[in-house]
């Protein structure tokens, strides 16, 4: 083609010719070049100018003067807060029973998301959500924040579906967030709830030991200071500085899971036979203070707290809820008299069943005298004429002493948050009467909470000795740990007239036996309540005040307390039933749990039954649970 | 007429292109470094591309430098359709190969891509320059120049703009509107001509909201700061952080994702940022020195023609950075160009360097050492063979051609 193909240049057809035919030939104006070229020289000043006006320290843009290189500065310099992870509580097995996991939250800057675009997002947001879009819409477009928490908690795959998408660089979630928080999970739910507490979403704890151990269990934040890019990711050539977040510590409770859920169990079923309100038992290592079971009810999920009314989450009915001993409180008389020598273990008082004090008439739970009564058989028969007339031979200054003594009407000091104090009066409060010391001997006037009433029962079982109660065994930072010594407070009692109280608590116990054993044995008469061992027990039914000076006519509480064994005791046992609804004293309600936790306790010990210690029908050694 | 035998090349102009070359790559190398990695896994992924684009420019220019002109110009009018297929094309292939940044106006076959309006500037110019020197004295003629002029203009600037490239076809309007004037247009024509396109440019805005929001953010930025503003502000963050000195080579912080298209389109602003104000004005200046040249090779010209092409090509860089570097600076509302020599891209890298060797062609042959021809329509006698028109290697060939191939140099010279 090249040297055959010629061309030809043929000027344009519509040239227009002058009359002579020739085309007027094009001149070039020199002037216009120039005037093009001082036209480039006009823009190329006014973009000189503008950039030496960028240099400035403001510039000015739109009316608004602004630092444009500090704002710059702010975008590309973050700091950023790094969580420290809040740290494991483990029962002391080891098992976990609170722990942090990352789970996402969806959030929002409405700012940023224009009407015309909320119904779609909505719409997409919704069906991912499983939210109705027009809630959803409402959320996208109320513009009165830049930060809004769409779902707390969405599962890792409705996370990650939409990160996929906005990192595809789809627009169907674009002004949409996922951010990573803390979530506080309880493996065993419900089980332990009342004294772990929960957390609530901004990782703070509301309750339980969650609460009291906030500070050490939160850890430190940390901090990153860096430069970024706009995918928020630190860039290779900026300045970083890193102070790492210091985790929580760890906390591995007192609590022992078996007799954790012994405990849990026995309440469980308790409560349900009868329907009752809720109840409570604490189980206590008498020799060192730890709590070793602490069970509650009506429980919680701490996984959702938030479904639940605040008092139920709130109070740990163990520790901040007040009731009245009732008869439990007769074994602190009988160590109190004991104790400031005004009566002795035989001194015995009458019993006529009916007693007259400043107006009123009182009595017995049935209004039956029993005659002569020494301290141990005012425990046996439970007897209210017999406690108030030893309360009166203490008198009332001693009678408040020790009552204080034994810690009623001020907190343990247990590391549980919201513990109550009680109420106790005294002849220096308001409204005092004579007539209050008279019924505090048996238990009524005085208000205590479970946790005051075991403990004040393991000192009768520790000879005297008043430990600390506490709940956390030891506090781990990884593998280095620190345990919690034992920490004996004072000598509420001297050791003759606690191991004086924990006989008379022996032969009370045995005298509720039949409530267990009657069906099994055919006897009705006093045995063993736990055949092999001596258990001491206190029962009682405390009426519940109504709250206008008087008691409810419909209800009671049944309560047991004790230790077992009596001699060397283990462990102090509490039992508190709330309203039992077919057990109008509420003791045959709570002896069967405090009788069960009392017999597994002995075998999980592995403390040997003594053969001898066995009544009419029972073997030493043999639990109820065998009899069916 | 041409002479066989070019003088000079304008080593001016070849220098202020052989500084903004060098000046581009690392600059390119800098700002795409974070695309490069994230994107493609490879540090100089853009920089290899990029030079491989100037080195096959280099080698288009020194082609362009040597070829023909008037042989060019016999065959602009075919360039033309050529083109005006081409700018068709992409509007009626499958969106999958025709749409880069939502601008449909690429060709895409395989792992090349090139854009259409890139060839039509050239074809555009040559077209143009060859029509209005025909055209003569007529040219401020009204029936004769005015109308038929704006009627090839309507065409291809509504072709580019139907492939949504509102950037290019400024610029073509630009390089039709110097080129006209240069020509020796009359004034009151150009300032109709001036009032009917900016009408079409404002119902060109008008018409679509992304066009419109554009306009509302370049007049208050910091209102659309999240949206179409967000470009433009954050060039002007890197601006303001460069300051008179910069802050250092591969120092940029808005690269980091931060600002939009910094390799390409924002390039200007990671200039002003790692080298400051000392950087951006050397670049100013150096598109300054540019566009003294080209008018320089325009006024020098051996021919009418020759002085328009220098125009347009001179318009066409000079413009085109002008824009660019006015939208970076927030001069005038954004839209969508390439910085010539410094932007990332290949196809503007390659047509930069061809219109620079076509000035450079054009500078060979300057009116002091060329006969200027009396009348373009002598043109018409010329009839060469293909290979010779290319001048590579013309010097040493005549010689040793025989007396018939002598005999042709008679008309030709």
């Amino acid at each position: 083609m090249r040297h055959s193909r010629t061309y030809t240049y043929r000027p344009a057809r519509a040239a227009p010719r002058r009359a002579d035919g020739a085309v007027p030939s094009l001149h070039i104006s020199r002037m216009r070049l120039l005037i093009v070229l001082v036209a480039v020289a006009a823009i190329m000043l006014r973009v000189g100018i503008q950039l030496v006006t960028l240099t400035g320290e403001t510039v000015e843009l739109n009316g608004t003067s602004v630092n444009l290189r500090q704002m710059a500065r702010n975008e590309v310099n973050s700091r950023q807060v790094i969580e420290p992870t809040r740290g494991v509580i483990r029962d002391r097995a080891g098992n976990t029973l609170a722990m942090s996991i990352e789970a996402p939250w969806i959030v929002v800057d409405p700012t940023t998301i224009s009407d015309a675009r909320a119904a779609d997002l909505a719409r997409e947001l919704g069906g991912v959500l499983g939210m109705p879009a027009a809630e959803l819409e409402a959320m996208l477009t109320d513009r009165t924040t830049r930060y809004r928490v769409i779902r707390r908690w969405v599962d890792p795959s409705t996370a990650r579906a939409i990160l996929e998408s906005l990192a595809a660089g789809e627009m169907r979630f674009s002004g949409v967030f996922v951010e990573y928080h803390q979530r506080r999970i309880y493996p065993a739910g419900p089980s332990g709830a009342a004294l772990l507490g929960a957390v609530n979403d901004e990782g703070t704890g509301v309750a339980g030991v969650e609460a009291y151990y906030d500070d050490i269990l939160r850890g430190r934040a940390g901090i990153l200071t860096a430069e970024i890019d706009a995918r928020a990711q630190p860039i290779g050539i900026g300045q970083q500085e890193l102070r790492a977040a210091n985790d929580g510590i760890d906390l591995e409770l007192t609590i022992d899971p078996f007799i954790q859920s012994l405990a849990e169990r026995e309440l469980e079923q308790a409560i349900a036979i009868q329907s009752a309100d809720g109840g409570v038992v604490i189980v206590l290592d008498v020799q060192s203070g730890a709590i070793r079971a602490m069970a509650s009810l009506p429980s919680f999920d701490p996984n959702e707290y938030q479904q639940y009314p605040a008092s139920v989450y709130n109070l740990n009915p163990a520790t901040s809820q007040v009731y009245e001993p009732g008869s439990t409180f007769k074994a602190i008389l009988a160590a109190i008299g004991l104790q400031t020598g005004r009566f002795s273990a035989d001194t015995q008082v009458d019993d006529t069943g009916e007693i007259d004090r400043y107006g009123y008439r009182l009595g017995n739970w049935n209004r039956m005298a029993n005659g002569l009564l020494t301290p141990g058989r005012m425990l046996y028969y439970s007897s209210n004429v017999a406690a108030l007339q030893f309360a009166e031979m203490i008198g009332t200054e001693s009678f408040y002493e020790y009552v204080d003594r034994f810690g009623f009407g001020r907190p343990t000091g247990v590391d549980i948050s919201a513990e109550a104090t009680g109420i106790v009066s005294s002849p220096a409060s308001a409204g005092w009467s004579p007539i209050v010391l008279s019924t505090n001997g048996y238990g009524q006037g005085i208000a205590v909470t479970p946790l005051q009433l075991v403990r004040a029962m393991a000192t009768i079982a520790n000879d005297g000795v008043m430990m600390r109660p506490y709940l956390v065994e030891r506090r781990c930072r990884g593998a280095e740990c620190v345990s919690t010594q034992p920490r004996a407070i004072k000598q509420v009692v001297a050791p003759d007239v606690a191991q004086a109280v924990q006989r008379m608590l022996v032969e009370s116990a045995n005298h509720y036996a039949p409530v267990v054993w009657s069906e099994i044995t055919g006897q009705g008469g006093d045995t063993w309540l736990v055949p092999g061992y001596e258990v001491a027990a206190k029962t009682g039914t405390s009426s519940i005040p109504n709250g206008r000076g008087g008691y409810e006519t419909d209800g009671v509480i049944g309560s047991v307390v004790g230790f077992a064994p009596a001699k060397q005791a283990r462990y102090a046992i509490l039992v508190k039933i709330d309203r039992p609804r077919r057990d109008p004293w509420g003791v045959d309600t709570a002896i069967p749990v405090f009788q069960a936790i009392a017999e597994q306790l002995m075998r999980y010990e592995h403390i040997p039954p003594d053969a001898a210690l066995a009544g009419p029908g029972q073997i030493a050694g043999e639990l109820v649970a065998a009899h069916p | 007429m041409l002479r066989q035998r070019g003088g000079r090349p304008d080593y001016a102009l070849l220098t202020v292109v052989g500084i903004l070359i060098p000046i581009g790559l690392p600059m390119v190398y800098s700002a795409s470094l974070v695309d490069a990695i994230t994107l493609h896994d490879n540090h100089l992924y853009y920089v290899w591309r990029q030079v491989g684009a100037a080195l096959a420019g280099i080698i288009g220019m020194a082609v362009l430098m040597r070829i023909d002109l008037q042989w060019l110009r016999s065959q602009s009018a075919r360039f033309m359709v050529l083109t005006i297929v081409l700018l068709i094309l992409p509007l009626a292939l499958p969106e999958s190969m025709t749409t880069v940044n939502d601008a449909r106006s690429w060709i895409r076959i395989g792992g090349f891509s090139f854009q259409p309006s890139e060839l039509a500037k050239f074809a555009l110019i040559l077209f143009v320059a060859d029509w209005l020197s025909r055209r003569g004295a007529r040219v401020s003629d009204f029936l004769y120049g005015l109308l038929p002029f704006t009627g090839i203009m309507a065409v291809v600037c509504g072709l580019v703009l139907l492939g949504r490239d509102l950037g290019t076809t400024i610029v073509i309007a630009v390089i039709g509107a110097v080129m006209y004037f240069v020509a020796g247009a009359s004034i009151v024509h150009i300032a109709g001509a001036v009032v009917l396109a900016a009408g079409a440019f404002w119902s060109m805005i008008a018409l679509a909201p992304h066009r419109m929001a554009r306009i509302q953010a370049w007049y208050d930025i910091l209102a659309h700061s999240n949206g179409a503003g967000y470009q433009p502000l954050h060039a002007l963050y890197a601006l303001a952080s460069g300051g008179w000195f910069g802050v250092g080579i591969g120092q940029s912080r808005q690269k980091f994702a931060w600002l939009p298209q910094a390799h390409t389109d924002a390039i200007f602003a990671i200039i002003g940022e790692e080298l400051g104000v000392i950087g951006t004005i050397g670049v100013l200046v150096l598109f300054g020195i540019f566009a003294m040249r080209g008018l320089r090779i325009a006024v020098r010209a051996p021919d009418s023609f020759s002085t328009l092409v220098a125009v347009g090509l001179t318009a066409w860089i000079v413009f085109q950075a002008l824009i660019n570097i006015a939208v970076v600076t927030s001069l005038i509302p954004f839209t969508g160009l390439t910085l010539p020599f410094l932007s990332y891209g290949g196809t503007s890298l390659m047509v930069s360097l061809f219109a620079v060797g076509m000035l450079l062609n054009i500078s060979r042959h300057t009116a002091g050492t060329a006969v200027e021809p009396a009348d373009d329509s002598e043109a018409r006698s010329h009839a060469i063979p293909y290979t010779q028109r290319l001048a590579l290697w013309w010097r040493n060939r005549w010689a040793r051609l025989p007396g018939a191939s002598r005999r042709r140099r008679a008309p030709y010279r």
